[in-house]
């Protein structure tokens, strides 16, 4: 190493102290060859300072990258799909008068009863404005899609492509529990004389603050007509319920924890929606408390380390 | 970079195709672009690599008007191309097409950007087509796909006749992106594309519905 990468160095090193006139420049002078023990405590003062740095540094990149956050979607939609989080099963859905049509064509058995999905099963509810609610069952690897048990007793086998009618009357209502990898709201195609979309809806994050058992939350996302929206990278699967009654559509409310979620517009980019480092730094208190901590840390350096230049000087 | 001096090499093109001369190019990018809107939006097989070269394959001694469109998943990008074969093309061919937005191509997986190959008397007016094979690489598998705009809720491809037995698969949804111009594929894996005259699509709706037909130039 070359003397003026050394000085480089050991300017560098003391930075943080000498840009404050009460820590002189004296401190630059500091070498190998200097073996006083005040400097010796001098340099130990330093070195806890930039372990700090590193410690805080190293935090803040875990914290402002890696952890996921609770998205909690409300929305009045006409279309919802479902697909399975893996080793997870799907809840029962208990339906009564309705019409299944296996095997996606006309021929039909009025049921009630239980029905019974089969992991690979896509859902895709469609309730297009105050018309019957239909739920679609596809397996995409042609097994079957579940089965449906009545309450007599009868299991009905589910072929690959199924459909489920449930009649929504003027007094109706159901309330089915979901689970799973939920996307809401359905792609707007041109061509087509009927698309189920989304009204509207608010997606809002919340998320824990860092040192205390406190949840913090984020001003709401809004989601607008036609809009498409997922929570991407799920660490568990996203879990709420749906409401179907003799309104437009149906309403929807679930809760997800995932990395980020995204916003899927007609024929433009996708908006990320996620809790990003100016979000977490506005809104997590307990992230002020640790920088707070943290340049409570540095004062103590320079205060043990103005200490022992005392030390020097008086010897 | 990289990206960048391949993107160069593959679409930059290093010859000139005489037999294969390009009439018409109609190659539009935009945020509100139409879609035609049509059930069978491309023919295409399955891609070895993400390098975009369009090939078509043509049966033995193919002439006469060669029509391409070309349609992306999400509808920001069409193009028409026209070509004439001035002399017989057999098997898979370089058509030399050179894109005017070679960055947004690349931003596409081979399957987002679907071919529709066909021959008709005038790539103009709608005249009565058969389809070809096209290709975004030379190097393929023997896999055949076929995207599809569909609302119906189960389709299921055929094909007739197919080396005296018939060949079928279940078209499946494209659930990745926002899919304006296409929504389903069908893929049909180690097939002899030259074998193939038709493909049906039956299709399921909790109604019938007709099915569709495709139908393939044969050779003379």
């Amino acid at each position: 190493m070359t003397i003026l990468q050394k000085v480089l160095l050991s300017n560098l090193f003391i930075l943080p102290f000498i840009v404050f006139d009460d820590v002189p420049d004296q401190l630059s002078g500091l070498g190998e060859q200097d073996s006083s023990k005040f400097k010796k405590k001098i340099v130990n003062w330093i070195a806890a300072f930039w372990i700090s740095v590193v410690l805080i540094i190293g935090f803040s990149i875990v914290y402002f990258f890696s952890q996921a956050t609770t998205f909690t979607v409300s929305a009045n939609v006409e279309k919802l799909s479902i697909s399975q989080f893996p080793r997870q099963d799907y809840p029962v859905w208990r339906l009564n008068n309705v019409f299944l049509h296996s095997d996606c064509d006309e021929s039909y058995d009025k049921v009630s009863g239980r029905l019974f999905l089969s992991h690979e099963t896509f859902i895709e509810l469609t309730k297009i404005q105050k018309n019957d609610l239909y739920i679609d069952l596809e397996n995409d690897s042609s097994g079957s899609a579940g089965y449906f048990l009545t309450d007599d007793g009868i299991r009905i086998a589910l072929e690959d492509c199924s459909t489920i009618r449930v009649p929504v009357g003027e007094s109706d209502s159901y309330v089915l529990p979901i689970e799973g990898i939920i996307l809401i709201g359905g792609e707007i195609k041109e061509s087509t004389a009927v698309t189920p979309v989304l009204y509207g809806g608010e997606i809002s994050i919340i998320d824990k603050a860092l040192l205390i058992n406190e949840f913090y939350l984020i001003d709401p996302v809004k989601l607008e007509m036609g809009d498409i929206f997922v929570i991407d990278d799920l660490e568990v699967k996203s879990s709420g319920i749906v409401r179907v009654g003799n309104e437009n559509g149906f309403s929807v409310n679930y809760s997800g924890r995932g990395k980020r979620g995204y916003i899927k517009k007609y024929k433009t980019e996708n908006i990320e929606v996620k809790n990003g480092f100016w979000t977490k730094v506005y809104n997590d208190p307990s992230l002020i408390i640790i920088w707070l901590i943290w340049l409570a840390v540095y004062a103590v350096c320079r205060t043990f380390i103005r200490l022992n230049l005392e030390k020097i000087e008086n010897t | 970079m990289i990206r960048k001096l391949l993107l160069i090499l593959v679409l930059t093109p290093n010859y000139t195709l005489a037999d294969i001369v390009a009439t018409s190019l109609n190659e539009t990018y935009s945020d509100t672009v139409k879609v035609s809107g049509e059930f069978l939006v491309g023919v295409q097989l399955e891609a070895t690599s993400e390098q975009k070269r369009l090939h078509v394959n043509f049966p033995e001694s193919t002439t006469g008007n060669l029509c391409i469109v070309l349609s992306s998943i999400d509808g920001k990008y069409k193009a028409n191309l026209s070509y004439t074969l001035t002399t017989p093309q057999s098997g898979l061919k370089d058509i030399g097409f050179v894109s005017e937005h070679p960055k947004v191509l690349m931003n596409y997986s081979t399957q987002e950007i679907a071919v529709s190959a066909s021959l008709k008397e005038s790539c103009v007016e709608s005249f009565p087509s058969k389809s070809l094979v096209a290709s975004w690489n030379k190097e393929t598998k023997n896999n055949l796909i076929l995207l599809i705009r569909s609302d119906a809720r189960k389709d299921t491809a055929y094909i007739p006749n197919f080396k005296n037995k018939i060949a079928h698969t279940k078209c499946k949804k494209i659930r990745s992106s926002y899919n304006v111009s296409y929504d389903k594929y069908c893929k049909f894996e180690n097939i002899d594309i030259n074998s193939i005259n038709e493909i049906e699509i039956i299709r399921k709706n909790l109604q019938s519905i007709e099915p569709e037909k495709i139908y393939f130039h044969s050779p003379l």
